[in-house]
């Protein structure tokens, strides 16, 4: 919805016009800007600047400011990486391929969403990136301020900004910097290492490598929608990637906290095989897939035991291998216990770990009560994994795993 | 030439994209795997055949909910003995997992000999794995059977024990009414918490009383529940490309072979029992791939048992 502005509410439609992607925006109210109102231009660019640019208001300052802008374009695009690792860092693209005549009916492209452009990138960056993409509505026709600027220091908008501030020069470097990116040549990227890759056969060519990418507006549309009461929408499951902190991804990222909404098909009758369902009809809280074969191969090769040979480093490497691999073990167990105090009832547990899950939680976890339910964790494991078994034929391996999942439950 | 293969999957990728999950890969997965097994199958001079298609049905299907199980999920590729502020996170192991028991109905043209396939099939399929999952299989998990008629599929499917497989069947011909999406949320629209069955008189009659006051999207889409019995889900379709194909990017699977980025694209499934795929040989529930490089169109497209 698009209001047109008052003088009192300007400040706060400009606030709104600069958060890229919010959920609860479910409505745009953006500034409406007339060309033949120069000072209507100049209050809002003083207000823009007010609202994302520096502090301080110097030439300098602002000159700074100026000049980080076309470094910024390399961060925004249509399609964009979503990867768990705050340590990763990815740009989005753009789309550079036009969209098809006709998609097939019954098909749901993102091609049908309207084009629009999202900042993903360092967070601390992320006021330059609002500069740019600050959505304003010139003599009746929504834009963004990149949009403009791209127009040249003749149009406008850009004008009221250089009046503001801003230097002449900022639209030319922008528009290179902008033009460069679209004509940048894909070839020499190199694929991510995190990302997917799907090899597809493709009719009159050998095969083709699929790297599937999202487009932020898709998300963030599908986020909304899930976020909208009322909504008629198919059966929804929250899927995290990568927990509070995921890739500094501006907006978008920031609002979804690393999940996302998936749509989620399943067939008639799906079992629900979690934890707490597990539990609550009885079963039990290991099963032959509680542990994973790989993280025992893992544990296998880097913990071979010879902290007496080796030197530093490498029983450095080995007691953090122990630390992992004990988590690993207990983790299913502590689950469990977080299940069992929050009211489900282990009802199929017994032995140590039954006794352990049904302890009087006013008292503190004794020592022998601990080692006794390590223990009978890793045999149980062991029973169902053959190469921890081996590997641990060796007491030491055993001792000093248990001392450290005892350690866990401590 | 139909070939029937059942199988216990543990820990299949049900990360359809960014978008979609649950079973919504499993078209994917299903066509990737044929074509994977026809790669295997060409090193020894054999093949299925042009006109590879394959029906997928699944049973015992449970979804992995992702505990805070450092088994399970994001802590599977650490690197402990580089530290824990090396650790390295594949995408793969945030994606969400399933277990689910597999039943493959590939057709092709082709006529092989029913015991080289057979062993072919022995040999390879354990080695296969089925989207990143673990594949068990038993002694009985595949049957070659020669025919293309309707009386085929059944020998198939009863074949392989899969007469309680829920197939999936692509439903785009509920798109009625000749109209495109115009947006996301439009087509978000078609979808339904509460799906339909064969025997949803009752749930009929409710919807019917719930239809005041609906909007036109919901009005339109319990219509066609009304009319379409199934269990209708969203599904992934394939992929619109954003870039050209480009070849030698560095850190791809295979240099040689081209790279696109690409979206995924949504449409509409049903999940319909094995006896109504029997029963009805004109549901689209084999599907295909099917490219159109110019249009940067990748799709799963799914075709009847007649066609």
């Amino acid at each position: 919805m698009i209001r047109k502005n008052s003088e009192t509410s300007l400040a706060s439609l400009v606030k709104r016009s600069v958060c890229t992607v919010r959920k609860k925006d479910m409505t745009d109210e953006i500034p409406c800007l007339w060309s033949a109102d120069p000072d209507g231009l100049d209050r809002w660019a003083s207000a823009l600047l007010a609202e994302v640019g520096p502090k301080d208001t110097s030439r300098e300052s602002l000159e700074n400011y100026f000049s980080q802008l076309p470094s910024i374009l390399g961060n925004i695009g249509t399609h964009g990486f979503k990867l768990p690792n705050p340590e990763v860092s990815t740009r989005p693209i753009f789309a550079v391929r036009p969209n098809p005549a006709s998609i097939p009916r019954g098909l749901i492209g993102e091609a049908l969403l309207p084009p629009g452009l999202l900042y993903s990138g360092d967070a601390a960056k992320i006021r330059f990136a609002k500069f740019l993409l600050a959505k304003v509505v010139l003599d009746e026709e929504p834009t963004r301020v990149l949009d403009q600027l791209l127009l040249g220091e003749d149009c406008a908008l850009a004008a009221a900004l250089i009046r503001a501030g801003m230097p002449t020069s900022c639209c030319n470097e922008t528009a290179a910097a902008y033009h460069e990116q679209l004509g940048s040549d894909l070839a020499g990227t190199a694929i991510h290492p995190l990302g997917k890759q799907i090899f597809y056969e493709e009719q009159g060519y050998e095969d083709v490598i699929i790297l599937p990418v999202a487009s932020e507006p898709m998300i963030a549309e599908m986020h909304r929608q899930a976020q909208s009461s009322g909504r008629w929408l198919a059966s929804r499951k929250l899927c995290a990637v990568g927990g509070a902190n995921p890739v500094n991804g501006g907006g978008l990222c920031s609002d979804l906290g690393g999940a996302f909404q998936l749509l989620m098909a399943e067939p008639p009758g799906a079992a629900d095989s979690s934890l707490a369902v597990r539990m609550a009809r009885g079963g039990r809280v290991y099963t032959r897939y509680s542990i994973r074969g790989d993280n025992i191969q893992t544990f296998t090769r880097a913990a071979p035991l010879k902290q007496i040979v080796g030197n530093s480093e490498q029983r450095e490497k080995e007691q953090v291998a122990y630390d992992w691999f004990a988590d690993v073990l207990m983790a299913p167990l502590l689950a469990a216990d977080e299940l069992v105090a929050a009211g489900t009832i282990a009802k199929g547990e017994e032995w140590a770990i039954g006794t352990y899950l049904k302890r009087n939680r006013e008292e503190t976890v004794g020592e022998p009560m601990a080692q006794a339910a390590a223990i009978e964790v890793f045999d149980l494991v062991a029973r169902a994994h053959l190469s921890l078994l081996r590997h641990s034929a060796d007491q030491r391996i055993r001792d000093v795993l248990i001392e450290k999942m005892t350690g866990a439950l401590l | 030439m139909i070939t029937a293969i059942r199988f216990h999957g543990v820990g299949i990728s049900a990360s359809g994209s960014l978008l979609t999950g649950g079973a919504a890969a499993f078209p994917r997965n299903a066509v990737g795997f044929v074509h994977a097994l026809e790669r295997h199958l060409k090193r020894q001079a054999l093949s299925l055949g042009e006109n590879r298609r394959v029906a997928i049905g699944v049973e015992n299907y449970s979804l992995h909910k992702g505990e805070k199980n450092p088994a399970t999920a994001k802590m599977a590729l650490w690197k402990p003995w580089k530290g824990r502020s090396e650790m390295a996170p594949s995408v793969l192991d945030y994606e969400l997992k399933c277990d689910a028991t597999i039943t493959l109905i590939i057709d092709a043209d082709d006529l092989l000999d029913v015991e080289p396939l057979r062993a072919v099939l022995k040999t390879v399929v354990p080695s296969l794995r089925f989207a990143n999952g673990s594949i068990f299989v038993g002694e009985r998990f595949s049957q070659v059977f020669s025919g293309s008629d309707g009386e085929t599929l059944s020998r198939a499917i009863k074949a392989v024990r899969a007469s309680r497989a829920q197939f999936m069947i692509s439903r785009d011909k509920l798109v009625t009414k000749g109209r495109e999406f115009d947006s996301f949320a439009d087509g978000l629209a078609l979808f339904d918490e509460t799906p339909t069955s064969d025997d949803s008189a009752e749930e009929g009659a409710a919807e019917a009383t719930s239809d005041a006051g609906d909007t036109e999207d919901a009005k339109l889409a319990r219509k066609w529940h009304r009319q379409q019995a199934g269990w209708v889900v969203p599904l992934e379709r394939g992929y619109q490309a954003v870039t050209p194909p480009i070849s030698g990017r560095a850190a791809a699977r295979d240099p040689h072979i081209p790279s696109v980025v690409a979206t995924p694209v949504l449409g509409l499934g049903e999940f319909i029992t094995a006896r109504r795929l029997m029963r009805n040989l004109e549901l689209n529930a084999f599907w295909h791939p099917f490219s159109d490089r110019a249009a940067g169109l990748y799709l799963f497209n799914a075709s009847s048992f007649n066609s």
